[in-house]
């Protein structure tokens, strides 16, 4: 069975690195992209509680949910990539020596906190304060993927072959930091992620309670000789009463001890399970649920609550918004979209011309992570709609070309507006003519339009400049100008969030 | 020896031995120093690459134009006219085609090349024994470019393939006379080819009246090349000497007549039913104009090409023009 383990995690990864690589334009045929991050338990409860709707396929962690409450964490042993990834440094890094191993996994009040986080993040998200996905070890993954992974992979190749794309992404560093973490805490702890942090783990092990069938000790076999303890990722105190709401049903205690005094066994009547002297049942009854107090779950409560309301007090929510705040074509308002966004960066891993970014400071506190479009990356290809595509929670709206460009009522969806800034355009600022802006605009009649104006230039002479206006009715804002603009660092052209048709309301009347 | 080493004592082969390394390693390290001090203080100007010219000789001044409605008959009318594509293609020749593939759109928005003319292109240089690869560095992504614009299907059914833009492809080379005297170009593909072959889509433009065959070759240019827009009509009588193509056929099946260079929309875009092909990339300009219902005199570019001699602008009066319905 162990073995078994290991295949299926073998191939959880290698489906999920398969499921990264198709998740780009021109490989992504209908392929389940979205199925590691519906998979999710914390995912779909957190969505759920936020925006009170199940999207596309995130029923699946409900399904998920319901097998753990069968089979114990299965999900962190057999399935989840980033566990399989913490298990594979956490193998790397072991010590040799038994009695050392047995010392690192033994079970610390500290693994209660991760019961604490969960419970404090679905009471946020329950206010509409989404911040599950920072922690869900599959939107963690995912946006690590999209964000340093694969460019780094690409950049690689780019340096060897001289012929991948180039794909950049602000803040990627700030993710490597955190991804980097996680991977190297295992070096003093095995699965440190999983046993202190994980708020998915502790969202299944809170399922446990009504588990069915769980790994159990025989007393009256075991010799005390901590060789499952010296094994066991999960910490999960395989030597004495087990906590199956922190064992992974990795199978390792079964296969290392030497007794067999450990076995996976259906639990159904385990609360009339008892110790050794009751001479009917031999197994000892495993733990199912954490051992928290009250005091410290309504702490956890409060937590939440406080976080929902420390997001908001900038107010940028509901107030006047930022002018960077850009989203996609096809994402909801942004209470809306806040409710839904996991911050996983699937549509930044989608997008053909990196024009989408993860929001540092563009979307305030409660934004970050979320996808913004950052023209100095791209712009947003007139007919695309991708990003929608892979969005597992329709926080961006699955939305068809022919309404992105304004069907039935004729009216695009716009994304914001471009402004010119005059002081810096070179037929306004430099006299010079230029008008790439218009060129490139893709929408038809053209959002910028001209105007023959003469001049005076600077010796004197008259001459006649073709000088460049937006038309606010037309524009887009997909920022395809201000990309090509040959001002680069800072464009004369350059959009504002303003105008947006998700906002319901424009300032053009 | 043995008792002098074991109280640690230096003999005088260890010493010798271990002054020598030292004197080595000094003179190594300090050598090292004193080759590479200041040697690159500024680095060498890059080499700019010549691009020599792809033209057939014999075949200057020829124009032959089709007229008709199947894309693929025009393409063959006009260049059984020039004496068939044999006379331009021999069998190995590296053939790279330079279609219209700027934007992601459609191709019956008129922005770009018409793949039913494209594909016969492709097949009629593939058929006469040589090896094909369509290229462009367009505005928009290049991938979702070649896939929306049909051109990719185009040109994998007719046995060539499409060569995407990627950072390591591009160069610095030799460009133009007026505005530009060298760029960062798409230089690889255009080392790799023996024959150019220039597809434009004949389409109006809002900055230079027209987007032809000599402004297609804007799709080469690299970084930077917004800055073009500045002095529009200079750069593109430079990207006319920079390119002497093999031959250049002139996509008029579909003429894009308002918005462009990108249009947009069906109401911009008429049938065109014709198509030139030619190696006088000047005349073929002045000829695609009147498609467009633009003068050629009002076209300043084509004037300065003309100056430069790079061909003539009175198409009528060449020595080799035919004109067929199909």
């Amino acid at each position: 069975m162990k073995r078994l383990r290991i295949y299926y995690q073998v191939f959880f990864l290698a489906l999920f690195g398969v499921l990264m690589w198709l998740c780009a334009q021109g490989r992504l045929r209908g392929y389940p992209v979205t199925w590691f991050l519906d998979s999710s338990s914390l995912n779909a409860l957190g969505a759920l509680v936020a925006s009170w709707n199940v999207a596309h396929w995130m029923w699946i962690g409900f399904g998920m949910l319901a097998l753990t409450a069968v089979l114990g964490r299965v999900f962190c042993g057999w399935v989840c990539p980033l566990g399989t990834l913490l298990h594979l440094v956490s193998w790397l890094a072991e010590p040799r020596s038994a009695k050392e191993r047995i010392a690192r996994n033994r079970w610390l009040s500290a693994q209660n906190v991760k019961f604490l986080l969960v419970l404090a993040l679905l009471t946020a998200a329950a206010f509409g304060v989404l911040q599950a996905g920072l922690f869900d070890p599959i939107a963690l993954l995912t946006r690590s993927t999209a964000v340093v992974l694969a460019p780094l992979l690409g950049e690689a190749q780019h340096l060897i072959t001289r012929t991948a794309p180039e794909r950049a992404f602000q803040g990627a560093a700030l993710i490597a930091s955190v991804f980097c973490a996680v991977l190297a805490l295992n070096v003093w702890r095995p699965r440190f992620w999983c046993r202190y942090v994980c708020p998915l783990g502790a969202l299944l092990g809170a399922a446990t309670r009504w588990v069915l069938g769980a790994i159990t000790r025989d007393p009256q076999r075991c010799t005390n000789c901590g060789l499952c303890e010296s094994v066991c990722p999960a910490a999960s105190s395989p030597s004495t009463t087990i906590k199956t709401h922190e064992c992974f049903v990795c199978w390792n205690c079964v296969a290392r001890c030497p007794e067999d005094a450990l076995e996976w066994r259906w639990i159904f009547n385990r609360h009339k399970m008892s110790f050794a002297n009751d001479t009917k049942c031999r197994m000892s009854p495993p733990a199912t649920r954490p051992d928290l107090s009250r005091r410290s779950l309504l702490g956890a409560l409060a937590a939440g609550v406080a976080i929902a309301a420390g997001l908001r007090l900038a107010g940028t929510t509901k107030r006047r918004g930022f002018s960077l705040r850009i989203r996609p074509p096809g994402a909801l308002p942004e209470a809306d979209f806040l409710e839904r966004c996991l911050k996983c960066g699937l549509c930044m891993k989608v997008c053909p011309t990196n024009v989408l970014q993860p929001a540092l400071t563009e979307a305030g506190v409660e934004g970050f992570m979320t996808p913004v479009m950052n023209m100095q990356y791209g712009y947003c290809e007139l007919n695309c709609t991708l990003c929608g595509q892979v969005c597992p929670t329709g926080a961006i709206q699955r939305i068809t070309i022919a309404q992105k460009a304004g069907h039935p009522d004729g009216r695009p969806i716009k994304t914001g507006t471009a402004f010119f800034d005059r002081g810096r355009c070179l037929p306004w600022a430099m006299q010079r003519n230029c008008l790439v802006c218009q060129e490139v605009c893709p929408v038809s009649p053209k959002a910028i339009y001209t105007v023959d104006e003469e001049v005076l230039l600077k010796d004197g002479t008259r001459a006649v400049l073709r000088r460049p206006h937006v038309d606010p009715a037309r524009c887009i804002g997909c920022g395809l100008c201000q990309r090509e603009c040959p001002l680069e660092d800072k464009p004369a052209i350059r959009v504002s969030a303003v105008g947006e048709t998700r906002a319901g309301s424009s300032f053009y009347l | 020896m043995k008792s002098e080493r074991d109280t640690g004592a230096l003999t005088r082969r260890e010493l010798l031995k271990r002054t020598a390394g030292a004197v080595a390693l000094v003179t190594l390290a300090g050598g090292a120093g004193w080759f590479f001090h200041n040697r690159r203080l500024a680095p060498p100007p890059r080499d700019a690459a010549t691009i020599a010219s792809f033209a057939v000789p014999d075949t200057r001044g020829m124009v032959a134009v089709a007229r008709g409605t199947q894309p693929a008959a025009l393409v063959a009318a006009a260049l059984a006219e020039l004496g068939g594509i044999k006379r331009f293609i021999k069998p190995g020749d590296r053939v790279l085609i330079k279609p219209n593939c700027a934007f992601d759109r459609p191709p019956h928005l008129g922005a770009t090349t018409s793949p039913d003319v494209l594909a016969e292109v492709v097949r009629q240089c593939t058929a006469a024994g040589a090896e094909v690869r369509v290229t462009d560095n367009p505005i928009n992504n290049a991938e979702g470019c070649f896939a929306k614009t049909g051109l990719r299907a185009a040109t994998e059914r007719a046995g060539g393939s499409v060569w995407l833009p990627a950072p390591g492809m591009f160069g610095a080379a030799r460009v133009g006379t007026l505005k530009i005297p060298t760029w960062d170009v798409m230089l690889a593909p255009l080392l790799w080819a023996t024959k150019l072959i220039g597809v434009p889509a004949a389409k109006t433009h809002n900055l230079c009246h027209v987007s032809l065959a000599m402004k297609n070759w804007y799709g080469f240019l690299g970084h930077g090349r917004a800055r073009m827009h500045q002095a529009i009509h200079e750069v593109i009588a430079d990207l006319a000497t920079f390119i002497t193509p093999t031959l250049v056929i002139m996509d008029g099946t579909r003429l894009l007549l308002r918005n462009g260079p990108t249009g947009g929309s069906v109401a911009d875009v008429a049938p065109g039913n014709v198509v030139a092909a030619g190696t006088d990339q000047v005349a073929l300009d002045a000829l695609a104009c009147t498609w467009l219902n633009v003068r050629p005199d009002d076209v300043e570019f084509i004037h300065l090409a003309a100056q430069l001699k790079l061909g003539s602008p009175d198409w009528h009066a060449l020595p080799h023009f035919k004109e067929v319905t199909v």
